[in-house]
């Protein structure tokens, strides 16, 4: 399949009509060099004359807006008068006038001329980048047509790089942009989309859209409408070409050619059509008007430069020749569009060439195809390469900015959030803060009360103590006043009986005294022995304390209760708080063992280490799991006061295997 | 013929009792004859001076001996009250360990024993002094008792 001249047909962005009206003097002279420049009937290099003077002129104007007006218009003619690369710095110039003079509309304009001539030059990802900065401050100062045309313009960049997929996503944003009155900006997405769809092979979808360009231009009799109709209807023919419709396609050329009027001004398009029904003809085999009707475009293109094309012509005419078996022309044409695409390094049109020398020429198929596959590859290579290329511009930038975007509006909301967290947090922690302090103190005035309920028991005991102890003194003194005085007055007595006597044989009697006096010996030392063990036993109010403590138990327990203390313990020397703190924690192990152990025997005992006091509390119950419990109020003022005396707790239980505590403390 | 002296005697401590026997089996021998009547706390000291047959000449009540409260007797002070009542002819001697003051005015106001003897002023000679002093009608307050009245100008 071989498709010519698509290219010319969707570049038209540059040629601008003349806006200038003016009044001022020296603008005047601008405006008047201007309008030479511009002047078709005038020849091409009077033009570009003229177009100097006016850059002089403008050049050293301050940088404004009417500055900038200016060097616009001059960059239209240069690039109408084909002076490319002045419009190009032109272009470079206006780029950097309206950034310094902070003219966005200005700007996004130049960047559009920039973008311009790279499209001219086929250099489309550069191409690309300058219509995607241009589109980008259209869409900010909400140009929505301008913005539009970009984005049509980045859809040709895409097109020109196969990258069809893009292309057709690029057309159908820019046709969302646009109203009804954009009648020229839809003409282009329609004839655009219409060359997409044939580049995909879509042909009815392509028939569809270059029909609706087709229609659109109608409603309008303009010149310029009359010569986008003849592309549109060049377009029409070259689709049923695809088809293999020829007869179709032959009609559409000719309905063109008929505009005989405006098709002599245009040779471009006069050549393109009918190279085109030459091609259709040959297809049907009506050879009756060939070989010049590829000859005849040929000159035209040759005489326009217009190189593409003439290759194109070249091997539609080796075709011609192949068929016609004049195997020496027909390498003749090939070899020399080879040649054409070679120096001029177009790589597609070196491929066409390729094929059709290979089949000319098929003894050097081997090279040609050796030759073709390297080309194709590093064709497909490259084309793929721009594609990502291209998207990538867009998607790089984009991507900036939506993150910029998105970083903002994350950091927002970041902070908002954080701040409110922050906040909740703040607050709920107050809250728990709060009821914890509430909590503690709670718990720390239930303990100061326990503690004072212990002092109070030991108090009351002591009391209960001093009272039986002096009930005791009272017992004591009694004894010694009335039976050992009363006896040792009565001994007295009797001996004083003795000494009277005059009997020799007292002896029996003073025997029985003696005795009596063994007697109250022994007596003062049991009365003594009593007040000694009063001071260990009775003095004791802890150890009164405790045991009163375990006889309660005993009546309350159900559990059959053993208790030891060791005696070696010297209570009266320990802290109080030592004291306090092990008769509290014995109380919770007796609130545990009675609420929940389930016990039937419990073990309690008291004993000394070199160092400490221990305290152990054993019993065979249901047990329980430390780790769940320890939080349990009960467990956790027991190792509360086992802390608060410096003290270590152990505890062995499981459930179901009893339980036992040990709480050691240092002792003094 | 010797003089019978009936004597009661109480105090809880029947060894007591025994060495005031023996000393006063030892008081002039040739001339009284001594016969004894004893208890050895409130009970019996109020079963022997209410169940008396015959009157006693002399009494001999240690203060603190065990109480008898069903008939209010509380100490040898009670028992001579009861004593002076049923036989307001028998001479009463008080004794105790005690040396407490007001106790012996109390005694001295409302009992007027004729004997008041506080026991460490007491020995065996001393108390055959006693027995002299009390059976020739005088009355008998030991040296404590003395210094201590002194001391108070009780006198």
């Amino acid at each position: 399949m071989f498709l010519p001249i698509l290219g010319i047909l969707i570049f038209f962005s540059c040629e601008k009509k003349n806006q200038i009206k003016s009044t001022n003097q020296k603008l005047d002279s601008i405006n008047f060099y201007l309008k030479i420049a511009d002047d078709v009937k005038k020849p091409l290099e009077i033009r570009k004359i003229n177009n100097k003077k006016a850059v002089n002129i403008v050049s050293k104007q301050p940088n404004d807006s009417l500055n900038r007006f200016y060097y616009f218009e001059i960059a239209n003619r240069f690039f109408n008068n084909g002076e490319v690369e002045k419009f190009k710095n032109i272009s470079l110039v206006l780029i950097n006038n309206s950034i310094s003079g902070n003219d966005s509309t200005h700007l996004a304009k130049s960047y559009t001329f920039l973008a311009d001539y790279y499209s001219y030059k086929f250099i489309s990802d550069s191409a690309y980048l300058y219509y995607f900065k241009a589109g980008k401050i259209y869409t900010s100062l909400k140009a929505n047509v301008k913005t539009a045309q970009t984005i049509i313009n980045k859809a040709v960049c895409q097109l020109n790089e196969k990258d069809y997929v893009g292309s057709e996503k690029s057309i159908f944003k820019a046709l969302k942009l646009l109203n009804i009155k954009n009648k020229k900006l839809k003409y282009q997405s329609y004839n655009l989309l219409g060359i997409v769809y044939n580049e995909l092979s879509e042909f009815d979808k392509s028939l569809e859209y270059h029909n609706k360009a087709l229609t659109l231009l109608a409603s309008e009799n303009s010149e310029e409408n009359m010569r986008l109709s003849l592309i549109s209807l060049n377009n029409l023919g070259l689709i049923y070409q695809n088809k293999k419709d020829y007869k179709q396609s032959i009609l559409y050329f000719q309905r063109a050619l008929q505009e005989k009027k405006q098709l002599k001004e245009d040779l471009f398009l006069n050549a393109a059509l009918n190279i085109n029904l030459g091609y259709s003809q040959f297809k049907l085999n009506n050879l009756s008007e060939l070989p010049s009707l590829f000859y005849e475009p040929l000159k035209s293109f040759e005489e326009l430069n217009s190189i593409s094309s003439i290759i194109n012509c070249k091997l539609n005419l080796t075709e011609y020749y192949t068929f016609k078996k004049d195997t020496a022309k027909a390498f003749s044409f090939a070899n020399s569009s080879y040649q054409l695409a070679k120096s001029n390094n177009l790589p597609k049109d070196i491929l066409l060439s390729l094929k059709q020398l290979s089949i000319v020429n098929p003894k050097k198929i081997a090279a040609y195809s050796e030759e073709y596959i390297k080309i194709s590859d590093s064709l497909q290579l490259a084309e793929r390469k721009m594609r990502n290329k291209l998207a990538r511009i867009e998607f790089e930038t984009e991507e900036l900015t939506v993150e910029k975007k998105d970083l903002l509006v994350q950091q927002r909301n970041t902070i908002f959030i954080a701040l409110s967290v922050l906040f909740l947090l703040s607050v709920g922690f107050l809250i728990r803060f709060q009821l914890l302090k509430n909590k503690a103190l709670l718990h720390k005035q239930e303990q100061q009360k326990a503690n004072e309920e212990v002092y109070q028991l030991l108090l009351n005991q002591q009391n209960k103590i001093e009272s039986v102890r002096q009930v005791e003194k009272k017992r004591i003194a009694k004894e010694l006043h009335d039976g050992i005085l009363g006896k040792l007055f009565g001994t007295r007595m009797n001996l004083g009986i003795l000494n009277n006597e005059k009997e020799d044989n007292q002896v029996k009697k003073r025997m029985f005294f003696i005795e009596e006096l063994k007697g109250i010996e022994q007596e003062i030392r049991e009365i003594s022995h009593d007040l000694s063990s009063e001071k260990t036993a009775v003095f004791n109010n802890f150890v009164a304390m405790v045991t009163q403590f375990i006889e309660n138990q005993k009546s309350v327990c159900k559990a059959e209760i053993e208790f030891f203390l060791d005696d070696n313990i010297n209570w009266n020397e320990q802290e109080n708080m030592l004291k306090i703190n092990l008769y509290r924690i014995l109380q919770e192990c007796f609130q545990n063992i009675n609420k929940h152990a389930n016990a039937s025997q419990v073990f309690i005992k008291f004993e000394k280490s070199e160092t400490t006091i221990i305290l152990n509390v054993q019993d065979n119950g249901v047990g329980f799991d430390f780790i769940k419990k320890k939080k349990g109020i009960g467990l956790s003022n027991m190792i509360e006061r086992t802390k608060d005396s410096k003290g270590i707790m152990n505890v062995d239980s499981n459930v179901g295997k009893g339980t036992n505590l040990i709480f050691e403390m240092p002792q003094l | 013929m010797k003089q019978k002296i009936k004597m009661l005697m109480v105090d809880d401590h029947p060894f007591i009792l025994q060495a005031y026997k023996n000393t006063l089996d030892l008081f002039k021998p040739t001339e009284y004859e001594m016969i004894y009547y004893d208890g050895i706390d409130g009970k019996t000291g109020y079963e022997v001076i209410t169940n008396a047959t015959t009157e006693y000449d002399i009494a001999l009540f240690d203060i603190s001996i065990p109480t008898y409260s069903e008939k209010n007797i509380s100490s040898g002070i009670d028992l001579a009250i009861l004593l002076k009542k049923t036989m307001p002819n028998c001479k009463i001697i008080l004794l105790t360990m005690h040396d407490d003051k007001i106790k012996f005015k109390y005694l001295i106001d409302n009992l007027n024993p004729i004997g008041l003897i506080i026991k460490n002023d007491m020995d065996f000679k001393e108390f055959l002094n006693v027995m002299e002093t009390i059976i020739e009608g005088n009355k008998y307050y030991s040296e404590t008792i003395l210094k201590m009245m002194e001391e108070e100008n009780f006198i």
